[in-house]
């Protein structure tokens, strides 16, 4: 007994002294801010694992650019947002937090309390901060107004425009049983069936269906679809001209209907409704479905990041399915990935920290932090091409130094200065073909600015018991569980009558 | 050294021996009570002594920030923190009794978990009378061992595997239905299914390790007690049914005291691997719940709310079956 | 005197535990062979074919990107520490606490047995507790993993009672010797209790190994995350940890691990505590009373 306490005794000592170290003191800040010293800037941000924060050469480059002290704090990305409202509820906040949902209902939340900074004016100063008014137009400021104040209190990082929303199919399979693409929902009825009954894999078992819907707990995730139905989610007018809320535009209850056709007859994978996070294109990889929801770069992409590697021989994307009018478009709100806002309480230091956002937002700083430095992270750039080549040992350079969650700016010119993943000729090739058909069948898109009615964005937030309902009952009535009449009666008895108020400040706002 | 013997300790006269009658003044009998009160202190001041570690523990890192649960009463800002939010009352606690589907996840919850009870609880007991009674000791410490991997392994791989395993297109329970010449079943979206397979799968992860603490307490029990038992030519039987689950039985108690407490939570992680949007409205418990109401929205002390509910209850159920328990005579926890 | 009745009945009580029991390991053993067996495919097999038990080909390419991945080792450094003194601390608090708490006549146990029964169900949430570590100056350093959760209400209930169980009468000798508590601790009741100290040890042992939780909370530096929260960074759980209100905006964030990688890191986090749990098993032996009643 006493040998094993000594022998546990020294093993502790042993580690102790390993780690005391690390244990001496948590984080000792240097808050310098004499007149010439470099500025402290502190960030919170969402980081993957891989990127390596301390002694980071990316960073070090970036504090010389900027003349900044940069203090970099990025939690686990699986907690990201509890971690972010603990920061959020706690006194002595960083300069620059990053919120993952842009301007939602957690933004909002925070702008009512008051310990958000105002940027009207001050942000939107193209003399000051040029590079950031370059990449972020009016229509992106609209869009993350706050409903509840009035003012502009984050900075959004905008989502290249390079890619595009349509789906992605098992090309193998199209070619061998020597079909095409589909561009209209009855083409792809017929590719569904195909898929479902005609074996495509080849393995002599009737498994394998033809889509597998995101799923996530709620159905509009498939903007290719729904493009069919000239259903989007911004407020844009109804296909007669008239402004109406989503549930009761024209094509709300054929869309599902047609969901409900299509999932009945088998055509859909039965277990769409149990995914969860990228679980649909795990089937479509496992060669289970053959369509799923994906954008222009997810077909490349999906090389690196989700480690299939013969994504680009397999699959192909196509736009968004054709609506009544034969066009491939849709409407979506200005894309961003998040974004930045500034406390209350960094006020004193909002000059300094925004013209450091701003070096950020610039081509350099862009490239800087998106793709790392010349020579270590990657060989050459032709920017024209967008083709960034890279050695698999520079590769393995690069991810530890940065990525694209490292980012403050994400566009040059408003468009993403890389095709993210297409790291070499062949990808890069595949990329440009899917492209090329894209636009050969006209495929667009128009950015309209977001909801800004009050009381709709906050509709699910006052009511979630409501709004939850509505969407599983489109779900269980998508399922074939329950009858039409069931939803119809939730909408009318429940849901519109709950959302009336807010339907009419939605019309008197847009119907103007 | 030898001291003396520790009964006859400090002599004040008139203390210790015998207290003053009710007709003597309340301060002559406080005063009693005090110097009594202190001289048993100094008594058992090793053992008390003890206690203060533990103690301190709880005061510093539990009862400090316990103003914490007042964010339920609050609307919570975050720029005036808890203490400065405005006091609302049971206004959040209305919201919650208010929401439409609140009193469905609250009979999930309750079901759920009541059937896990019912089922779940006696198999680690029953897996350590069994591994007990395994005679070939090698043969008995590696099924012992294999026993407690499913624990380690978390919900997401082992309800993934599930998940898999009945599925109704890809699942080999369906692939051998369709073999039998069967319709493939959805079980995870059969309202009858659903309960059994989260029962069994809480089974199959946790029984084994659950069992540890059994099996720990049938080693303290004196071997003698199994010999002389033998010689009283004994059955197995017999001796499990006489010897061994007397022994534990303690034990057992205490478990189920501390498992009826817990009767309102159910694990996040299990119930939501299993979920599917079709099957939520049975399978929604108040963890799920409250995780997708954050999601869409909803006021951020929604789930300290919910959580000072159900916690109310299941402290309300200790207590009673901690009374139930002595009242029948059985060890308790106080 | 052996009565063929109870040779049959023995029999049959020993041919049941084998059976079931065998039948329940076969079941338990299933989902490690798969981690395993999915461990060492490469991840093109996976995808090709999600079910097969038996890999096609075996390749340590998961293995060694985890291992080569320097956050693990810091991972492992941290979460040895922690796991080390932290179960050290624990089991002693809960022998020192458990002792006197065994005693019913002590005067104020169920006082305080109901305060600390009481915080099993009520506490005060993320932020009081966030800002007592940051005052206790804990925040960001190991200490904020040990102290936390330094003794378990549940466990010292369970202790008390394993304690309480011990006869009377062996105390009761060495107190009228004139043996004062901490002796009797330390020389009767601990050499007793083998079997609740060493599952105990092994209940918080693997607790602190598996937990991640206060890391998120309490740590903000990178090289200070345990061994759980960089391997659950690694393979980005996505399902659970995204935000979708309106998923279509997040094209970037599409980072998956392929299932493999997932596997290698159970295994990696799985194996240093089968390597010392045989080490423990032998504490839950019987016979460990033998000869100290008479002692």
């Amino acid at each position: 007994m006493k040998r094993r306490t000594v022998f546990l005794a020294a093993l502790a000592a042993l580690l102790l002294l390993a780690v005391l170290p690390l244990s001496a003191g948590g984080g000792a800040e240097k808050k310098g801010a004499a007149a010439d010293k470099p500025l402290t800037v502190r960030i919170f941000n969402r980081v993957n694992v891989d990127v390596n924060l301390e002694n980071n050469p990316i960073l070090a480059q970036l504090e010389k650019k900027t003349n900044t002290k940069i203090v970099y704090e990025a939690p686990p990305i699986n907690n990201y947002v509890e971690k972010l409202q603990l920061l959020m509820a706690t006194s002595d906040l960083p300069d620059l937090i990053y919120n993952w949902g842009g301007a939602d209902f957690r933004y909002e939340q925070w702008v009512k309390d008051g310990i958000l900074t105002g940027l009207d004016g001050i942000v939107t100063d193209a003399a000051k901060y040029p590079n950031i008014n370059k990449e972020l137009t009016a229509v992106y400021w609209d869009s993350v107004r706050s409903v509840t104040s009035g003012k502009i209190q984050i900075i959004p990082r905008p989502n290249p425009s390079v890619s595009i929303w349509g789906y992605i199919v098992n090309q193998q399979w199209l070619d061998k049983l020597g079909l095409k693409k589909p561009e209209t929902k009855e083409q792809l009825v017929e590719v569904m069936k195909a898929f479902t009954t005609r074996d495509p894999d080849g393995n002599g078992k009737a498994d394998t269906y033809g889509v597998s819907l995101a799923g996530r707990e709620d159905l509009w995730n498939e903007i290719w679809l729904e493009a069919a139905f000239s259903l989007s989610k911004p407020p844009a007018p109804d296909v007669d001209g008239t402004y109406r809320i989503f549930e009761k535009k024209q094509n709300y209850l054929p869309y599902l209907r047609f969901l409900r056709e299509i999932y009945t007859a088998g055509l859909v994978d039965p277990e769409s409704f149990q995914n969860k996070g990228y679980d649909c294109w795990t089937k479509r990889e496992q060669n289970r479905v053959g369509i799923t929801y994906g954008g222009l770069i997810n077909v490349v992409n999906a090389v690196n990041q989700r480690g299939v590697k013969d994504s680009a021989e397999r699959f192909s994307f196509a736009p968004v399915l054709a609506n009544a009018k034969g066009e491939h478009s849709y409407d979506i709100g200005p894309s961003i990935w998040g974004g930045w806002m500034i406390p209350e309480s960094s006020k004193p230091r909002l000059a300094g920290i925004l013209k450091f956002l701003d070096y950020g937002y610039s081509p350099e700083g862009v490239m800087l932090l998106m793709s790392g430095m010349e020579g270590t992270d990657y060989t050459s750039y032709d920017a024209a091409k967008k083709l960034i080549v890279r050695t698999a040992d520079q590769l393995k350079t690069y991810k530890m130094h940065t990525s694209t969650y490292m980012t403050l700016g994400f566009t040059i010119g408003g468009y993403s200065p890389i095709i993210e993943g297409a790291d070499t000729p062949e990808l890069f090739a595949k990329f440009a073909a899917d492209q090329a058909y894209c636009i050969g069948l006209k495929a667009a898109y128009r950015e309209v600015p977001t909801l800004k009615a009050t009381k709709l964005v906050n509709f699910p937030t006052q009511s979630p018991d409501v709004y939850k309902k509505l969407r599983q009952t489109e779900i269980e009535f998508v399922a074939g569980k329950v009858g039409e009449d069931v939803l119809v009666k939730y909408l009318n008895e429940v849901y519109f009558p709950a959302v009336k108020d807010a339907e009419d400040e939605y019309l008197k706002i847009y119907q103007k | 050294m030898q001291s003396l013997p520790r009964t006859v300790k400090s002599h004040r006269p008139g203390s210790l021996r015998g207290r003053p009658s009710s007709s003597a003044p309340w301060q002559a009998r406080l005063r009693h009570d005090a110097a009594s009160a202190v001289a048993y202190a100094h008594k058992k001041r090793f053992l008390y002594l003890m206690l203060v570690p533990a103690v301190a523990y709880f005061v510093v890192f539990h009862y400090i920030p316990i103003y914490g649960v007042i964010i339920a009463f609050k609307d919570f800002n975050f720029s005036k923190g808890i203490v400065g939010s405005p006091w609302i009352g049971m206004e959040n606690f209305r919201y919650m009794f208010g929401l439409g589907d609140f009193w469905e996840v609250f009979v999930n919850s309750l079901s759920i978990s009541l059937l896990r009870l019912a089922i779940g609880f006696p198999f680690p007991i029953l897996f350590a009378l069994l591994l007990n009674e395994m005679r070939g000791r090698t043969y008995q410490k590696i099924t012992q061992t294999i026993i407690y991997f499913p624990y380690f392994i978390s919900w997401v791989v082992i309800g993934g595997i599930l998940v898999m395993f009945l599925s109704p297109s890809w699942g080999v329970f369906n692939d051998f239905i369709k073999s039998l010449g069967g319709k493939p079943v959805f079980f995870l979206a059969e309202r009858k299914y659903f309960k059994p397979i989260v029962v069994l799968s809480d089974i199959w992860k946790n029984a084994g390790w659950g069992s540890i603490i059994y099996i720990a307490a049938i080693a303290g029990i004196n071997p003698e007690l199994y010999d002389a038992a033998t010689i009283d030519g004994a059955r197995r039987m017999q001796m499990i049914r006489f010897i061994t689950l007397p022994s534990i039985a303690s034990v057992i108690v205490i478990m189920l005291i501390l498992r009826i407490g817990q009767i309102m939570n159910n694990g996040f992680e299990q119930i939501f691997i299993l979920q599917n949007a079709s099957n939520l409205s049975y399978s929604e418990v108040f963890e799920t719940y409250t995780y997708r109401i954050g999601l869409v929205g909803g006021r951020f002390s929604f789930g300290t709310t919910v959580g000072l509910f159900t916690s109310s209850i299941g402290f309300l159920l200790l207590l009673a079956a901690n009374r139930a328990a002595a009242a029948m005579g059985q060890e308790s926890i106080w | 005197m052996k009565k063929p009745m109870k040779k049959l009945d023995d029999l049959a009580v020993s041919g049941i535990s084998y059976l079931v029991m065998t039948l329940f390991a076969v079941i338990c053993l299933f989902p490690f062979l798969y981690v395993i067996s999915y461990s060492v495919m490469p991840y093109e097999d996976y995808l090709k074919n999600p079910m097969s038990l038996i890999p096609m080909r075996v390749t340590l390419d998961a293995y060694s990107r985890i291992l080569a991945f320097p956050m693990v080792w810091s991972g492992y450094r941290m979460t040895a520490f922690v796991t080390v003194i932290g179960t050290t601390l624990n089991v002693f608090l809960l022998l020192l606490t458990a002792y006197p708490l065994s005693k019913k006549d002590l005067k104020g146990r169920n006082f305080v047995l109901l305060m600390i029964a009481f915080t099993m169900f009520f506490n005060g949430g993320l932020i009081p507790n966030y800002y007592l570590i940051r005052s206790l100056r804990m925040q960001d350093t190991p200490w904020a993993l040990i102290f936390p959760g330094a003794v378990s209400a549940f466990n010292l209930i369970l202790m008390k009672n394993f304690v309480a169980a011990i006869p009377k009468d062996i105390e009761e000798s060495a107190s009228i010797d004139g043996a004062h508590e901490f002796t009797i601790l330390a020389r009767i009741i601990a050499p007793l209790s083998l079997p609740a100290i060493a599952t105990f040890t092994l209940f918080h042992a693997v607790g602190h190994w598996n937990s991640y939780f206060n890391a998120i909370v309490y740590i903000s530096r990178r090289s200070l995350w345990p061994l759980m929260l960089v391997l659950r960074e690694l393979v980005v759980e996505e399902g659970i940890g995204a935000v979708f209100n309106t998923s279509t905006q997040y094209m970037q964030d599409t980072m998956a691990t392929p299932f493999n990688l997932k596997m290698a890191m159970i295994v990696v986090s799985i194996l240093p505590i089968l390597a010392v749990y045989p080490l423990v098993q032998k504490y839950f032996m019987k016979g460990l009373l033998v000869g100290s009643v008479k002692a």
